[in-house]
């Protein structure tokens, strides 16, 4: 009886989840179909709409595009406007060092968002600062410096992003590029002739107006739009996409598309944009068609935002659990723990897409470390759960899959999260044995402190049966006992990885220094336990504590200020990172209320 | 005296030892990990694992405040050994307890000893060069050549750590000595410096014009000190002058005595390998649009030392191993055409394979093991 409207809310949530993903369209023009057309920034090839999220997020830190003039409605849109006429008003920039901001006669403490128009004055300043920054050491930069180069970077993609399409302040650029078109035939025998060697006397002069045009925007462009049109081809600007025409009968297919589409954004003509943005899909999946179909799904993936929805999944169920020990009511376990179980299969598939688009082993950055982490240790904690069956183990997976899916949103706002690995790592066998495994020690170890955690909490505020509190106990020391086994063999795999590309086994850098005090730690518990120092308190809280010595291994030796990753989001994450291990002290500190673990 | 020595031993084999120490191992890296960022991973190594005390410098001299990792490692495997000869009870359960500690022993002994016998140099080729020597990172060298037949150079060698101030150096074949009149381990050197009148300066040579201003060395991985020595060279009891010499001059400077010409330089200290290697090509490619390296790699010629030469392909994670040492693709010159090889000997590179593989397998029983009786355990 139960049974079956239990599984109808299993149903409801998938559903509601997945309804994400399907195709909605918010107007009379297609932005959704544009935004999943390939194209090739920074090395990999990704659907426009991945490229302006990548570039909100690095410009201004968010994806928000509220309170925005002119209005917009989508990352895309955004791009297109300012490729089409920039958007030199538009608070755009963030700017978060207070040195920077003193420099560039802002108030620090208003934390502004800054226009192009209002740097304008001071590019110059930008300039020599990053210039001087960028002639540092990477170790010896401060983080003013850092600030300086980013801010650089962005105002030079930003400038390059007007010159992509067309020149800047060529609204009628349209025009030009099919009068282009047009008078090739008529210039080509003079063209042909110049090239050869022969003097040819004038009129070729409109033809040279054009080429100018064409050859300022392949040189400024900030990404390529036009896929390779022959098997050893290459990517395209759109500049080089008519300066073919110069030799070949035609322009690459996808440049005049792409104008096109401008000029119907310009005139506000949804019949044209749609039908260019169609011709520009198929043209795209003519030519590379593998491509083209995982750039369509990345961009669902985009703008279905599945992985927000499992942490929101996750923690409902952690609520579920909660609520059925308060009012104690068999049913509540049994629904959380299937909605558990779905999460986690939703968890899994988006681990497996995002495998098969990038062609990679899960991990390759700190963004998927997280997702993967996450994983294990809920997939752990669910197989607890099938085994004991108090409810421990949903809690546990969904408070875990909360904490890390959350982490790994804040994760994601860095920037792409599919960028191309740096040739040192990219060993698709290293990633696989060794990333995979070290991350499953990191999730293990956290499982064993996140049930120690509940234990004591539940411990403090209410009462533990006896046979609850010692499965608990067996739960964690066995949890452990993974941790140690995966954390050991993956620091043993990074060694012989370390051995392979660089001839030493160790170099006590802070990463292996990080796993290695994963695996001393977690060996010296299990000692204490063997010896009899610690009994059931002593496991929860050296236990707990791992928490914290994960927490500095996985995060903690990014921070050290080496690095790229070690801006703005990096002094954030330090913070947060200092709360979560406040929080496990005090938590530790309360396993020692007393009388706790005598009654 | 019968009765300290239990005791000694109840200690020396017991658990808590162990976990004091495999916590005080812990903490010693995470303090080395964060002082890393101050002084970089090879001074923060040498001072953390290098000493036998860790010493405090306050203002009343230094103060001992931890133990080394070298002690503390050394007294794990003392722990492991005194606890298996004198408690361990051999039943079938412990057999991956057993094979995990006799790993562990092989990995500690052994890693020791390998830190002692490895050798890491840098080799930097240009395409098209025959290069038959590495350099040292780290240690300097004043090296003295001087033609010995059209091909080959006898080459008298220094190292800096023998280049005190007050050490006079002399070699039964070589017609001087070399006093060494000063040591500046980093320096910033000015040509025709308006200021520095009174700082000692060379009285012949390249140094004559350079007025050198000492610097506090920098405790880097990324960055090279530019060290400088001063040398009076003496025939007999006849001073012939005093030079300057630096890894920051460059070429070697010529000094005739008794009319052989001898060239000097203080430059990084060079590993000569019988095996010499050819560069014929160096190929990298980015990612398009991006400063991001994609791929690497060096086409070589390994000329063995009978002459014999073979091709060889060194790239990112696919080192050459040839004549006892690995050549692995470090880095590369920026103009793309030169190669740097991390060249490393290491006799001991199987201990961490061999003793990791019995770890593992004796983890993965005794794990195996546990969770057999969880499973029995929990209905």
């Amino acid at each position: 009886m139960t049974k079956w409207w239990q599984w109808a809310v299993v149903a409801l949530v998938g559903g509601f989840v997945i309804s994400g993903l399907i195709p909605r369209s918010s107007g009379p023009m297609n932005w959704e179909g544009l935004g999943s057309v390939p194209v090739l920034h920074l090395g990999r090839v990704k659907p426009i709409d991945t490229v302006a999220r990548a570039t909100l997020l690095s410009f201004k830190g968010s994806q928000s595009l509220a309170s925005m003039t002119p209005v917009v409605h989508s990352p895309t849109e955004w791009l297109v406007t300012v490729m089409l006429y920039g958007t030199d008003d538009m608070p755009l920039f963030m700017v978060r060092q207070s040195e920077v901001l003193n420099a560039l006669n802002q108030n620090p403490e208003s934390k502004p968002v800054l226009s192009f128009k209002s740097l304008l004055p001071y590019l110059s300043v930008i300039d020599t600062a990053a210039q001087h920054a960028n002639s540092k050491p990477s170790g010896m930069r401060t983080q003013a410096d850092r600030e300086w180069m980013r801010l650089r970077q962005n105002l030079s993609f930003y400038t390059q992003l007007k010159n992509t399409a067309q020149p800047e302040g060529v609204p009628s650029f349209s025009v030009y590029a099919t009068r282009y078109q047009a008078i090739l035939p008529t210039y080509r025998p003079h063209l042909m002739a110049h090239l050869s060697g022969e003097s040819v006397d004038g009129g070729m002069g409109e033809l040279v107006l054009y080429f100018k045009q064409f050859q300022h925007i392949a040189n400024a462009s900030a990404f390529r739009m036009c896929p390779p049109d022959s098997p050893n081809g290459v990517w395209k600007s759109v500049g080089d996409g008519y300066l073919v025409a110069l030799k070949d009968p035609t322009p690459h297919p996808v440049a005049p598309l792409i104008t096109a589409v401008l000029a119907a954004v310009d005139e506000q003509n949804p019949m044209a944009f749609n039908r260019a943005v169609t011709q520009w899909q198929q043209v795209a999946h003519r030519l590379i068609p593998t491509d083209t179909l995982k750039s369509r799904i990345e961009c669902q993936l985009n703008q279905g935002d599945v992985m927000m929805k499992w942490l929101m999944v996750y923690g409902g169920v952690s609520c579920l659990v909660l609520i059925g020990w308060l009012w104690p009511t068999p049913w509540v376990f049994t629904l959380a723990t299937r909605l558990a179980w779905l999460a986690w299969i939703g968890h899994t598939v988006s681990i497996a897409v995002r495998m098969a688009l990038l062609g990679r082993p899960p991990v390759t950055n700190l963004y998927t470390s997280a997702v993967f982490v996450g994983w294990v240790a809920i997939l752990l904690a669910l197989w607890i759960e099938r085994r004991s069956r108090m409810g421990l183990g949903t809690l546990v997976a969904g408070i875990v899959g909360f904490l890390t899916l959350l982490i790994a949103h804040h994760l994601s706002l860095q920037g792409d999260t599919m960028e191309m690995m740096q040739a040192v790592l990219d060993s698709n066998f290293w990633l696989a044995t060794h990333v995979v495994t070290i991350c499953i020690g990191y999730g293990a170890v956290f499982l064993a402190g996140a049930l120690a955690n509940v234990g004591i909490v539940r411990l403090v505020i209410g009462r533990m049966d006896p046979t609850m509190k010692s499965s608990l106990t067996r739960m964690v020391y066995g949890t452990l006992c993974v941790g140690l086994l995966f954390s050991f063999i993956g620091t043993v795999l990074g060694g012989i990885w370390a051995d392979q590309s660089w001839g030493r086994f160790w170099g006590w850098d802070p990463k292996e220094n990080g796993a290695f005090i994963i695996c001393v730690w977690v060996a010296a518990v299990l000692h204490a336990r063997w010896g009899g120092m610690i009994r059931e308190r002593g496991l929860w809280v050296m236990a707990v504590f791992g928490n914290v010595v994960t927490a500095f291994s996985w995060f903690g030796v990014n921070m050290l200020g080496v690095g790229l990753h070690s801006y703005g989001f990096m002094d954030q994450a330090f913070f947060w990172l200092m709360v979560f291990n406040a929080t496990q002290l005090i938590v530790m500190w309360l396993a020692f209320w007393p009388r706790l673990f005598t009654r | 005296m019968a009765l300290i020595i239990r005791r000694l031993v109840a200690i020396l084999s017991s658990l808590q030892l162990t976990v004091v120490l495999l916590i005080a191992m812990g903490t010693l890296v995470f303090v080395m990990t964060l002082s890393q960022v101050e002084t970089g991973i090879y001074i923060a190594n040498q001072r953390y694992f290098g000493q036998a005390l860790i010493k405090w410098q306050s203002p009343w001299g230094d103060i001992p405040v931890f133990l080394g990792g070298g002690v503390i490692g050394g007294l794990l495997v003392i722990n492991l050994l005194v606890a298996h000869i004198t408690r361990f009870k051999w039943t079938r359960t412990k057999i991956g307890l057993w094979l995990t500690h006799v790993g562990l022993l092989v990995l500690l002994i052994g890693s020791g000893w390998s830190a002692i016998q490895t050798v890491e140099s840098q080799m930097v080729i240009q395409e098209g060069q025959t290069v038959s020597y590495s350099e040292h990172l780290r240690t300097l060298e004043l090296a003295i050549e001087t033609p010995l037949t059209p091909t080959q150079n006898r080459l008298w060698s220094i190292p800096d750590a023998l280049l005190t101030p007050g050490q006079v150096h002399r070699h039964p074949q070589l017609p001087f000595e070399l006093a060494i009149t000063h040591w500046y381990p980093n320096t910033r050197l000015e040509i025709n410096a308006t200021v520095g009148q009174g700082l000692p300066k060379a009285t012949h040579g390249l140094g004559k014009t350079i007025t050198v201003f000492p610097m506090p060395p920098i405790l880097r991985d990324d960055f090279r000190n530019q060290s400088a020595v001063l040398v009076t060279i003496r025939q007999g009891r006849q001073p012939l002058g005093t030079w300057l010499f630096s890894n920051g001059l460059g070429a070697p400077q010529p000094i005739v005595v008794n009319g052989k010409t001898y060239a000097i330089a203080l430059r990084p200290q060079r590993v000569y390998h019988p095996t010499r290697i050819r560069l014929d090509q160096f190929s990298h490619s980015y990612y398009t649009d991006t400063n991001t390296p994609k791929h690497f790699s060096s086409a070589v010629t390994v000329i063995e030392p009978d002459g014999h030469a073979h091709r060889a392909t060194i790239s990112m994670n696919h080192p050459l191993r040839t004549g006892g040492n690995a050549y692995f693709q470090a880095s590369f010159g920026q103009d793309g055409k030169s190669t740097v090889l991390q060249v490393v000997s290491n006799p001991g590179w199987w201990v961490p394979y061999v003793s990791t593989a019995i770890m593992t397998i004796g983890l993965l029983i005794h794990f195996g093991i546990s969770l057999v009786r969880y499973r029995r355990k929990t209905p």
